[in-house]
């Protein structure tokens, strides 16, 4: 609060502004201030005593004020500055003795030492002015026999100056460390603005960071989306497109066949039938493939559908087949779910189609099960059929992935991989368990809380 | 039997005329098929105009989607909203399946879907279960 007036009356209005010229300010008033109290002090302490041995210790007081205040707490003229004011005294204590010019008030000097080292200096400097201390103390008690307290209660009884010329240097004292107080709680102060401010620019960086990354990933995102939605496009076209010369090629075979029946030999007819062959089959390729795009496609809504009916219309969708091998297909009492009708209206039949044609019993049998979960209806398609190796249960999920040559089982290895992304459309995920000869259970989830939006 | 049916073909593609055609002539019943070759020449052959003035009603149109200048979809609104013509049964021909549920999340009112023929001898099948059932269990109404 002095302190605080002292810089208002002498420092510029432009000044108060700079807190490191308001602290150096301070340094300044600081050592005039103690110089101004002193020197009078000084100079009547003398004239009463008639000595002047009072002058080193004011030196090396000032020494060490000075080191303490105006360098920085590492520096090296700290440092230095420390250690003069600690030789000054050590050196000049037992000279002052051996002159016998050494007096009680001293002591009050040496006492300052170590409180200002440790509230102002750091632990090093309040130990060295601490061991000088001692080292004082102990020199006048080996010498007078007497220990510093009791010296300096006689000196006070004996000498009543001393009062007022004690009570000085403690008003002195304490001036100084409300000063330091002072200049503490303003640094403390400024440290905290600071790292506050620090911490608001790192946060604004932090913001804008996570901003930039955010907007980079949308991007990249809707990149990816619009990528995708490009490949099914094209596969879609491409697919469709497709289908129109192929449909050429086979009609025209066929007709060629059919019209020039008397003028092709047995070897002519078996080429045709090649070529027939090939053209169905590609065909086939590439109305699964239009599937397969189609499903990412959301050419549907989600509504609510009864498994029951579109169980019943797969079987009768599949009614050749299940006459023709004699299959038996059993199904549970199925719930009405929220789907892609159409999606999972090909994800049983591809199913159930597998079952059937994977399967070489006299009587095939095809289950159809379903539980309910906590947030998954989990479905169960069954078959008595030749099963599938453990090794290959992962890999029949991939595009084009067959595990039989098409003479033996006919087929363009995308079913299943229909399936996996029907099912993953629906937030859910397919699985099997089978043992060869023996049979497979294909299990799938569906998430029961598909939006209807969606 | 007394007359042949009138049959109108709208499709662009020479290979699918052919292959139309002779299906239509392996069918039992006795038809006529007339063809034009795209959306704008089926609304002159139907509307009687532009060289088609004595054109006859069609009892049946095939109609193929994708054609140039205005394809199927166009000319089937057309028909549909002509109150002398909306009668006429309209078949689509589509390329998939794919196409098939496109069709039908527009609504347009067509009476039926073929899938043009990738195995000549399935499309004659089809073809045949056409008429079977246009020519003898549907009763058309009558003509103007």
């Amino acid at each position: 609060m002095l302190t605080q007036s002292f810089i208002d009356y002498f420092l510029a209005e432009k000044l108060k502004t700079n807190p490191d010229l308001i602290r150096k300010g301070r340094m300044v008033v600081l050592i005039f201030f103690f110089l101004a109290i002193l020197m009078p002090i000084m100079a009547f302490s003398s004239s009463f005593t008639g000595d002047s041995n009072d002058f080193p210790f004011f030196f090396a007081f000032c020494l060490m004020v000075a080191a303490l205040f105006i360098f920085k707490k590492t520096g090296l003229f700290y440092l230095s500055g420390h250690l003069l004011g600690f030789l000054v005294f050590s050196l000049l204590t037992p000279i002052a003795y051996r002159t016998g010019g050494l007096y009680s008030d001293d002591l009050l000097w040496l006492v300052m030492g170590p409180v200002m080292a440790f509230l102002v200096g750091n632990r090093w400097t309040g130990i060295l002015w601490t061991l000088a201390l001692i080292g004082v103390t102990t020199t006048f008690y080996l010498f007078e026999k007497n220990s510093p307290v009791s010296m300096l209660q006689e000196s006070l009884i004996l000498n009543p100056d001393y009062y007022f010329y004690s009570l000085a240097l403690l008003f002195t004292m304490l001036l100084g460390i409300l000063f330091i107080y002072e200049n503490e709680k303003t640094k403390l102060i400024e440290a905290i603005g600071d790292k506050r401010n620090q911490l608001k620019v790192q946060n604004d960086q932090l913001e804008a960071m996570v901003k930039e990354r955010t907007r980079s990933l949308e991007q990249s995102n809707a990149q990816l989306k619009s990528s995708n939605e490009d490949l099914e496009q094209f596969a879609y076209v491409a697919s469709h497109d497709l289908q129109e010369p192929l449909r050429m090629v086979g009609n025209f075979v066929q007709l060629l066949e059919e019209e020039y029946k008397e003028k092709l030999d047995e070897d002519g007819k078996t080429y045709i039938n090649y070529a027939v062959d090939g053209v169905s089959r590609m065909s086939l390729l590439i109305e699964e493939l239009l599937q397969y795009s189609r499903v990412g496609k959301k050419e549907e809504q989600v509504s609510l559908v009864d498994l029951n009916e579109l169980i019943e219309q797969k079987k009768s969708d599949l009614g050749l087949l299940i006459n023709r091998k004699n299959v038996v297909v059993k199904t549970a009492t199925l719930p009405s779910i929220n789907c892609i009708r159409g999606q999972i209206g090909i994800l049983f039949f591809n199913l159930i189609n597998n079952g059937i044609k994977f399967n070489k019993s006299f009587k095939p049998i095809i289950e159809i099960g379903c539980r309910e979960e906590d947030t998954h209806w989990v479905f169960s398609v069954k078959d008595n059929g030749i099963g599938i190796p453990g090794a290959y249960q992962k890999q029949i999920f991939e595009l084009f992935k067959r595990l039989h040559r098409k003479e033996e089982y006919s087929g363009t290895g995308i079913g299943l991989a229909v399936c996996k992304k029907i099912v993953e459309q629906h937030k859910g995920k397919i699985w099997l368990e089978s043992e060869e000869g023996e049979g497979t259970t294909f299990f799938f989830s569906i998430f029961k809380n598909l939006q209807k939006e969606e | 039997m007394g007359s042949a049916i009138e049959i109108l073909l709208v499709e662009d593609n020479e290979g699918d005329i052919i292959l139309t055609k002779k299906a239509f002539e392996k069918g039992k019943i006795m038809n006529r098929l007339h063809v034009v070759k795209d959306g704008e020449q089926a609304l002159d052959y139907l509307f009687r105009r532009n060289g088609y003035e004595n054109s006859v009603r069609p009892d049946m149109i095939l109609l193929d989607l994708n054609m140039p200048k205005m394809n199927g979809q166009e000319v089937l609104k057309h028909i549909k909203a002509d109150e002398g013509l909306k009668t006429i049964p309209v078949i689509i021909l589509t390329t998939s399946n794919a196409d098939e549920d496109i069709l039908k999340s527009y609504k347009l009112q067509a009476s039926s879907y073929i899938r043009k023929p990738v195995d000549f001898k399935q499309f004659g099948q089809v073809i045949q279960t056409l008429q079977d059932y246009w020519f003898t269990v549907v009763r058309f109404p009558t003509k103007d």
